[in-house]
């Protein structure tokens, strides 16, 4: 005989999304790991033991110890601190830079895919006029143009990135322009406004939210790479890229001091990654049984 | 019977690399309030892109659509709006048809908002979309759910309510039910009967299934790559059928019944293309009477029998 | 007579975390050789996964057979290993899928996909294969000048046929045909039909016929059977299901159809929807939909009865031998 079953759990888009993205033990990890070090960025002045400014000319290049978990720079300022309020900039740059590039991306994306034909052409020749130039190299030279800063590194980071969004934007546009929603939206009379900002943008979310994660880790990434060039964040703010900078003249002999700032990068660029990959399994349709 | 829509001469031609599509190509029709007419062909007839033109969703390339007498052709801006109120359309794919992302109560509310109904009063713009939903037999529990959670069947239903919320005078039915099973293809049609009664609604109604089209059709026009064959009331292309094409159509759908095997018309070949197409009749390459003059000249649209017109050599 | 397949209490699911769809449930079908049937049911019936079943084809996981036996020739088909079934696979069974747009290999010329099947099963010399090919072309009604064209150079009509002449390049001794003319437009679908009709009779392949369309089945088929979430409801000659229809469901199907010849004002169809495959009622799968539906059929499922020689029917309004008039 027949035996009733348990109901599926509660439905939509999301809810959906995010019950296979519990089912990834990988992303689920990595989102726990990002959550940390989102509380270490805004909580720092609790969780840090020193400031990171604070010197200590007695107790440079200390290696670990229980005083100083993660040892002392050359200065003596407590490494494991800086690392905390490192995280700051880091997330800072990584998220206001893809916001906007996504801000400027998505909407040249939207407009080149909706209006197609020589708008098209027009934005995205210009596009490919950007991706020509390697982002690193556009970022160094934005960054050295405008002067090093937290501001000016974060348009650097965000004029690379917004090809890339302007492209996955524009081919989600492109397929969704052809269901036939859009037609019965535009049949109801609703103006070209409505069509994208209701009809368009709310189904094309799902790509770009795959593409910020996996993008930013790149900024992070391309922030500590400026850092590390002197073209972002200036001493003695403690920035991950710039910790290394200055602590590559002693590597050979206080390996703590490239170690731990290096783990830290590691650490959450792979996390970014594999919440990147755990998003996109969970938010891609196709793989919908 | 008044005359409702009128459409003269309309031609909508693509451009192709290869030369212009000949999508519609010269067709005249008109429809009475309340009537339904069928629009029948073969994929790649045109038949859509007739019903996209009448809707404002493509720009006819020559020709000229007129509603209650008013040239409703070309229209921008707030005319194009007003007119859109009179003109609806539901689709063919219920799966497509509706964002995915919009719950089945806001997919019924957009055209109100859009158009400001009921004086723009939320309260009661809602209270329609719950009577709509009765209207077309969806229970008021499914108000917050998505279309993917719902089957094709009722998936039409929103897609029937969402073209009614602006209360229309035509609505031009692009295959509504050909993606449905029979069982629920049954019910779809018979809901369309009954809002045709209530509502005094009058149809176009694009199909290609023969049997569809006649059950609910008072006219029917028989589309063959983009040209006009064959036009007459439902019953009377019932009976007699002039147009080779039409014959064959009729002769090759499969009745659900023993002892009905009729004599079976096989067309040659399959359909040619509609680019640049050649002059004389489009059907002559597959029609079993071809003469030489059908590859020379383009029949006219004749009647043969009062309100009966074949565009064929052969007559 | 001489059955060419039985299936025996056929059970597939299709298992997620979240729910069990119980696809095809306790499915019995036999098919005497050189015998047409056509299997009818609507979406989500179970129709294509029975055939997938036979082809042992069923993606696993989500899939599983669960219970039953596929006899084909003497043997236990959902016991044979791999290798084995695929020797029996396009060389005594093969299948034409519904879409001819998907089935066929894009950068293949439609020659060399037909010599390819026939050489996978027959040791043939490249060149033996492919005159046999341009000789299945042509058998299907596509000039053999043609051999050396893409799918992409073919209509949708003539894709079919090439399907067509890949699934019977190997001289199958079974054919199932899901939805074989669906995709195609009513006259190309005549021509289709015509062409299975004189292989069938020149080769007296048996044939398992899937459709929704109760039209194409009286002119291909000699036996139906008809499906309902999953389950036969019911089975009989042309004859027993046109003309003495029993099952509630049946008589709901042909009420929903609208008739060429004659006029109605209003067609009659089922109420309600199938109900959802992985919630099944208790009882009989019709009753939330059965006009004669009772207390009793809430409770329990009907087993098939015979209501006169090879008229099966799965209702409690039907006793064996009796073809009561509701």
């Amino acid at each position: 005989m027949w035996q009733r079953k348990k109901k599926a759990p509660k439905k939509g888009f999301w809810n959906d999304a995010w019950y296979r993205l519990k089912k990834n033990k990988g992303a689920m990890l990595s989102l726990v790991v990002l959550l940390g070090l989102i509380i270490c960025a805004i909580f720092a002045d609790y969780i840090a033991p020193y400031p990171y400014d604070l010197q200590d000319y007695n107790h440079t290049f200390e290696f670990p110890s229980k005083k100083h978990l993660l040892g002392t720079d050359n200065f003596g300022r407590d490494i494991l601190s800086r690392i905390i309020y490192g995280s700051r900039i880091s997330l800072i740059v990584g998220f206001s830079s893809i916001i906007v590039a996504i801000i400027f991306g998505g909407l040249l994306g939207a407009i080149s895919g909706y209006y197609g034909n020589k708008v098209d052409n027009a934005i995205m020749r210009a596009m490919d006029v950007l991706m020509a130039i390697p982002g690193m190299l556009l970022a160094i030279s934005l960054a050295a143009a405008l002067k090093p800063g937290l501001m000016n590194l974060v348009i650097a980071i965000a004029i690379a990135d917004v090809p890339g969004y302007a492209r996955v934007v524009r081919a989600s546009v492109l397929t969704i322009k052809e269901q036939e929603y859009i037609e019965a939206a535009e049949c109801i009379g609703a103006p070209d406004s409505r069509i994208i900002l209701q009809h368009i943008i709310p189904n094309c979310l799902a790509p770009i939210i795959v593409q910020a994660t996996l993008g930013m880790a790149g900024a992070i990434l391309s922030a500590s790479a400026l850092s590390f060039l002197g073209l972002g964040i200036q001493p003695p703010t403690p920035e991950w890229g710039s910790m290394l900078s200055s602590a590559r003249q002693y590597i050979r002999t206080y390996w703590h001091m490239t170690t731990f700032p290096g783990i830290a990068i590691m650490i959450t660029i792979f996390a970014l990654n594999v919440l990147g990959d755990g998003l996109r399994d969970a938010l891609d349709p196709r793989l919908k049984n | 019977m008044s005359e409702l829509l009128r459409v003269e001469n309309l031609k909508k031609y693509f451009k192709t690399p290869n030369g212009f599509l000949h999508a519609v190509d010269d067709l005249s029709f008109s429809i009475n309030t309340g009537e339904t007419l069928g629009v029948v062909g073969e994929s790649g007839c045109g038949k859509s892109t007739l019903g996209r033109c009448i809707v404002h969703l493509l720009e006819p390339t020559a020709g000229k659509i007129f509603f209650e007498d008013a040239d409703i052709t070309y229209l921008s801006g707030e005319q194009l709006k007003e007119s859109r109120k009179d003109l609806q359309m539901i689709f063919e794919d219920p799966f497509s048809s509706l964002n995915p992302r919009m719950t089945v109560k806001s997919i019924i509310m957009e055209p109100m908002i859009i158009h400001n109904m009921h004086g723009g009063d939320k309260a009661k713009q809602e209270k329609e979309v719950l009577r709509l939903m009765g209207t077309v037999g969806l229970a008021e529990r499914l108000a917050d759910s998505y279309p993917h959670e719902l089957d094709g069947g009722r998936r039409q239903r929103i897609g029937i309510a969402r073209a009614l919320a602006l209360e229309p005078r035509l609505i031009v039915c692009d295959e509504p039910v050909s993606a449905l099973d029979v069982s629920i293809q049954a019910q779809i049609l018979n809901l369309m009967q009954d809002l045709q009664e209530e509502r005094d609604l009058t149809y176009m109604f694009i199909t290609q299934d023969l049997s569809v089209v006649k059950h609910i059709s008072d006219n029917i026009c028989v589309m063959y790559l983009g040209v006009l064959v064959e036009q007459s009331s439902s019953e009377k292309l019932f009976e007699k059928q002039y147009h080779p094409y039409t014959q064959a159509l009729l002769s090759a759908i499969p009745v659900p019944k023993l002892n009905a095997k009729r004599e079976r018309i096989l067309l040659k070949g399959e359909i040619t293309s509609p680019i640049n197409p050649a002059p004389g009749c489009r059907f002559a390459p597959r029609c079993l009477y071809a003469k030489p003059e059908c590859s020379q000249a383009q029949p006219e649209l004749k009647e043969l029998e009062p309100g009966h017109f074949v565009a064929c050599h052969l007559y | 007579m001489d059955n060419i397949i039985e299936i025996k209490n056929l059970s597939i699911q299709y298992k997620t975390d979240e729910r069990t769809v119980e696809a095809v449930n306790n499915l019995n079908l036999t098919l005497a050789r050189g015998e047409s049937l056509g299997l009818v049911g609507e979406t989500g019936a179970g129709k294509t996964t029975t055939a997938l079943g036979i082809m042992g084809l069923i993606p696993d996981p989500p899939g599983l057979v669960t219970a039953g036996e596929i006899i084909f020739e003497g043997q236990d088909l959902l016991k044979l290993s791999k290798h084995k079934l695929r020797g029996i696979r396009g060389n005594k069974i093969s299948m034409i899928f519904q879409d001819p747009m998907t089935s066929l290999n894009p950068v293949v010329t439609v020659g060399d996909q037909i010599a390819e099947s026939i050489r996978i099963h027959e040791r043939l010399s490249r060149r033996e294969a492919s005159k046999k090919a341009m000789d299945m072309l042509e058998l299907v009604g596509i000039p053999k000048e043609r051999y050396s064209e893409y799918p992409h150079q073919f209509s949708g009509g003539m894709k079919q046929r090439v399907v067509i002449a890949i699934a019977l390049s190997c001289n199958p001794e079974l054919l199932l045909a899901d939805e074989p003319t669906t995709a195609l437009d009513v006259t190309i679908q005549a021509q289709v039909l015509e062409l299975i009709i004189k292989l069938k009779k020149e080769r007296n392949t048996s044939m398992l016929l899937i459709t929704h369309d109760l039209g194409v089945v009286v002119e291909v088929c000699d036996k139906v059977a008809i499906m309902y979430a999953g389950e036969i409801v019911e089975y009989g000659s042309l004859e027993q299901i046109y003309d003495h229809t029993c099952h509630p469901y049946t008589k709901g199907l042909f009420g929903s159809i609208p008739d060429i010849e004659a006029a109605v004002d209003r067609l009659n169809p089922i109420p309600g929807l199938m109900p959802d495959p992985a919630d099944l009622p208790q009882g009989c799968s019709f009753e939330p939909r059965c006009k004669l539906a009772c207390a009793r059929c809430k409770k329990e499922n009907p087993s098939m009865v015979e209501v006169e020689a090879g008229h099966l029917v799965k209702c409690f309004n039907f006793a064996k031998g009796e073809e009561r008039n509701v």
